[in-house]
């Protein structure tokens, strides 16, 4: 045999796999050449030191997996067949693609503007911190439901829209803490926050569609509608939120994607004249209007206004809102409320994506939710942030006096000030004190027309002191640089 | 699980979001693992971590079908996925499927010139209903012929640990040359439901634009679950665990074997039996499949007609008994209750006026 074949007696690989494995590679390799005489069985038994039954089954394996033949009188031989060879592709090979054949929707993928948002500082903004999160009672609902292994709902429940106990609990929750005015029917459970936006856009949208988004507003939603094929157009937003009369200037506008709770990064809050005229214009249109209730949780001065959908009479409102901001990272569970028209297509489309979610994850949050846990969690968090939002807020007015303007609306977890420097925007966010406060420029929620010196920082994901020693140091690195 | 539970308290900012194919250490597991039992040949980079199987498909599909485009489908085959795929806008391509599973002498002769085929959907190691495993010979002429031809195949490797005497072929994915496999595997036969994770290696060339689409679909999953499973595998108890179910599945099988050959004697035409949880059996009766079923709920027997596995005329009285919850002492009353109760129903409709 023109191989060198040597068992590694240490390996977990049990030898007669050992043998099997080098033979077929060297078939594969073209080591071994077809229709050539392997040694008899007892002389490689011999060879190896191993037994003549592990020498057969190695034979026996390849036999029956077509690698070898079997010839009375002759013994075992290299099958006649080209074998081609089992080097794995190389990167080189790989990185010739042009010619991938992918559809419009895959080349609007590998197009996409940059790197994946993950990769920049936006992720950071917007995540809740992880040592926040209420570990050791997740911990123990979870243990509880796993214990329950006769629990029936475990295997049997199999409706695409989610577990009924857990529709229930947080339709009782958003009517209470949000008044959006639904059933448990209207509710549905997504295992994942991002697949609510994919699915709806293939629901409602063709290619070229327009939908509205607010401008600033969230890049990763623009990002997300353009991959989706949407003909993405922002609208102007101030602060009492999307300027409604301007999005009544386009000429067909399926959807617009709003967030009148919270406005990132300006902070405004929809106001109640505009919330009132964008659902009188989506009534006559018929166009759809997806709420993201983001940060709704998080205000500091009182009590928030009622969910846009509360309002809405038409069925024109698709609620979103998920316990990302509590949970994560344990938790990835995405709510979605669908007006009654949308149940049926939602449904159906659903069930070609996910028909199962995790049973015992939406067992424990059922619990969280019923057991006042999940309110708890808000208020303990809340009362967090806000103080970390004082501590921002004082320290800026302490170091930066009247050349930095904070936005003025208390809610969520990132502040957005603007400082008036000669120092560009891209240097002041890569000085070390910046790097600290996890700062980055706003400029990314911006469609067009940036605004210099405007900057968001994730004050919730600092401890206090760790804000008033970044903040001092940005002073002092940014002062000099003449601020006006 | 609660060693994971406080790892992740120092989890700290370490990239919970920045990796859309999930958690590294995780891929690590997988990718190892996936070496170990099914010669797939992958770095953790290229191994992706799915919250669920069907967006797996999703991600796929999206990304290389237009409305239209073709895809070659084992005929009888996975009814879940004929249908997203057709969902999706695509056009399904019947192969037949023979005991070496899909004929991929007549994908080559039929389909090559008239129509242009995007993808391959294939399960090598046992294809759903039939049982059958894809030929050695037959992966090579497959993967040839797709790296001729620019096809990518998905190659779902379902139901690939639990084989009966049958020996185990290597992944179409460790054969494959040509950068042309997307290589698909989930734990759902082992774990479900407490993991529903649908595992993907994806090929070099497809690295970029799954991974955007996996952001677009999920961009991170919980990270618990995935810490739990990587020390799973890589201590070793999930191999453990497929030993120690394959024993308590053979003696399952056994014992449903047992009590069809029994009970049902010549009524049943047993096939498929080498892998899986399932066999196959056409099964000679005068009722129609819905009556069998009917009568195997009623006896406690979990059997499915394989009519939704057709996308063309499904050969009828051919049916899949699962023994995954068979319980040997009670299996022989199922079966001897499901006789008698065919034989009643087929009295009724002889008696009926007319029959």
């Amino acid at each position: 045999m023109s191989i060198d074949l040597q068992l590694d007696h240490n390996s977990a690989v049990l030898p007669h796999r050992q043998i099997s494995d080098a033979i077929r590679q060297a078939i594969i390799e073209g080591k071994l050449s077809a229709s050539e005489v392997l040694p008899p069985v007892r002389t490689l038994a011999q060879r190896l030191g191993v037994s003549r039954a592990t020498v057969l089954r190695s034979y026996g394996d390849l036999v029956s997996q077509g690698y070898l033949d079997a010839a009375p009188g002759r013994g075992t031989l290299v099958a006649v067949r080209s074998f081609g060879p089992i080097l794995p592709a190389s990167p080189e090979q790989a990185h010739n693609c042009q010619d991938l054949m992918l559809s419009p929707y895959g080349q609007r993928l590998i197009q996409g503007e940059g790197p994946l948002e993950s990769e920049s500082g936006l992720a950071v903004v917007g995540r809740p911190p992880i040592g926040l999160v209420p570990i050791n009672l997740w911990k123990d609902l979870i243990c509880k439901h796993l214990s329950h292994r006769s629990d029936r709902r475990f295997a049997t429940d199999r409706d695409e829209f989610g577990l009924k106990p857990l529709r229930e609990a947080y339709c009782a929750y958003v009517r209470r803490a949000r008044a959006v005015n639904c059933a448990a029917e209207n509710v549905v459970v997504f295992s994942s926050r991002e697949l609510r936006l994919n699915l709806l856009c293939r629901l409602l949208l063709e290619e070229g569609d327009i939908v509205a988004v607010e401008n600033p507003g969230l890049p990763r939603i623009r990002q997300r509608l353009w991959t989706e094929g949407a003909n993405v157009v922002p609208v102007r937003t101030d602060f009492q939120g999307l300027d409604v009369d301007q999005l009544k200037t386009l000429p067909s506008c399926k959807l617009v994607y709003v967030t009148p709770s919270h406005n990132e990064p300006t902070g405004a809050v929809m106001s109640p004249n505009r919330r009132r005229k964008l659902l009188d214009w989506a009534a006559d249109t018929g166009a759809f209007i997806i709420e993201d209730d983001c940060d709704s949780e998080f205000r500091y001065d009182g009590r928030p206004l009622p969910s846009l959908q509360a309002l809405d009479t038409k069925g024109s409102v698709i609620h979103i809102s998920d316990c990302w901001k509590i949970l994560a990272p344990v938790l990835k569970l995405g709510f979605m409320v669908v007006p009654d028209c949308l149940i049926e297509p939602v449904r159906r489309a659903k069930a070609q994506l996910e028909q199962e979610l995790p049973a015992i994850d939406q067992l424990a949050l059922t619990d969280f939710i019923n057991n006042g846990h999940y309110e708890k969690s808000i208020r303990r968090l809340r009362s967090i942030y806000a103080s970390r939002r004082k501590t921002t807020v004082d320290a800026l007015k302490r170091s930066f006096g009247n050349s930095i303007l904070i936005a003025p609306e208390s809610a969520g977890l990132n502040i957005t000030v603007r400082f008036r420097s000669t120092m560009p925007d891209r240097e002041i966010v890569q000085l070390p004190a910046s790097r600290n406060l996890l700062m980055i420029a706003s400029q990314p929620y911006y469609a067009a027309n940036p605004v210099r010196g405007e900057f968001v920082i994730p004050f919730a994901q600092l401890e206090e002191q760790e804000i008033a020693e970044g903040i001092k140091m940005l002073s002092a690195e940014l002062l000099p640089s003449a601020l006006e | 699980m609660a060693r994971q539970w406080s790892d992740l308290e120092k989890l700290e900012l370490a990239g919970y979001t920045t990796d859309p194919f999930g958690y590294r250490p995780l891929r690590e597991a997988l990718a190892r693992y996936l070496n170990r039992a099914r010669n797939v040949q992958c770095t953790a980079q290229r191994v992706a971590v799915f919250g669920t199987k069907r967006l797996r498909l999703d991600a796929i599909a999206r990304v290389l079908l237009n409305p239209g485009d073709a895809i070659a489908f084992e005929e009888p085959g996975y009814p879940e996925a004929a249908a997203l795929f057709s969902a999706l806008g695509a056009n399904l391509l019947p192969v037949r499927v023979d005991k070496d599973g899909m004929v991929v002498e007549r994908l080559i002769q039929e389909f090559d010139k008239d129509q242009a085929i995007k993808l391959v959907y294939v399960t090598p190691s046992h294809q759903d209903p039939t049982g059958a495993t894809l030929s050695l010979d037959r992966r090579y002429r497959l993967l040839d012929w797709a790296r001729e031809n620019r096809v990518f195949i998905i190659e779902d490797d379902y139901d690939h640990e639990y084989l009966y005497g049958a020996k185990r072929l290597p992944s179409l994915q460790g054969l494959d040359a040509g950068d042309r496999v997307i290589y698909l595997s989930s734990l759902w036969k082992i774990l479900f439901p407490a993991v529903k994770f649908g595992f993907m290696v994806v090929p070099h060339c497809l690295e970029a634009a799954i991974q955007q689409s996996k952001y677009h679909l999920e961009r991170s999953m919980p990270v618990a679950e995935q810490m739990a499973l990587a020390d799973f595998i890589d201590e070793g108890h999930l191999e453990r665990y497929i030993r120690k179910s394959q024993s308590i599945l053979a003696v399952r099988r056994r014992a449903l074997l047992y009590a069809l050959s029994k009970h049902l004697r010549d009524r049943v035409i047993i096939y498929g039996t080498g892998a899986g949880t399932h066999i196959l059996v056409r099964l000679k009766t005068g009722l129609d499949d819905r009556q069998v079923e009917e009568c195997a709920e009623q006896a406690n027997l979990s059997l499915l007609s394989t009519r939704p596995f057709y996308r063309g005329r499904s050969p009828g009285d051919e049916f899949m008994i699962s023994f995954a919850n068979v319980f040997e002492d009670t299996v022989t009353n199922s079966v001897e209750t499901f006789g008698a109760l065919v034989n009643q129903q087929e009295m009724v409709l002889h008696s009926e006026p007319g029959a």
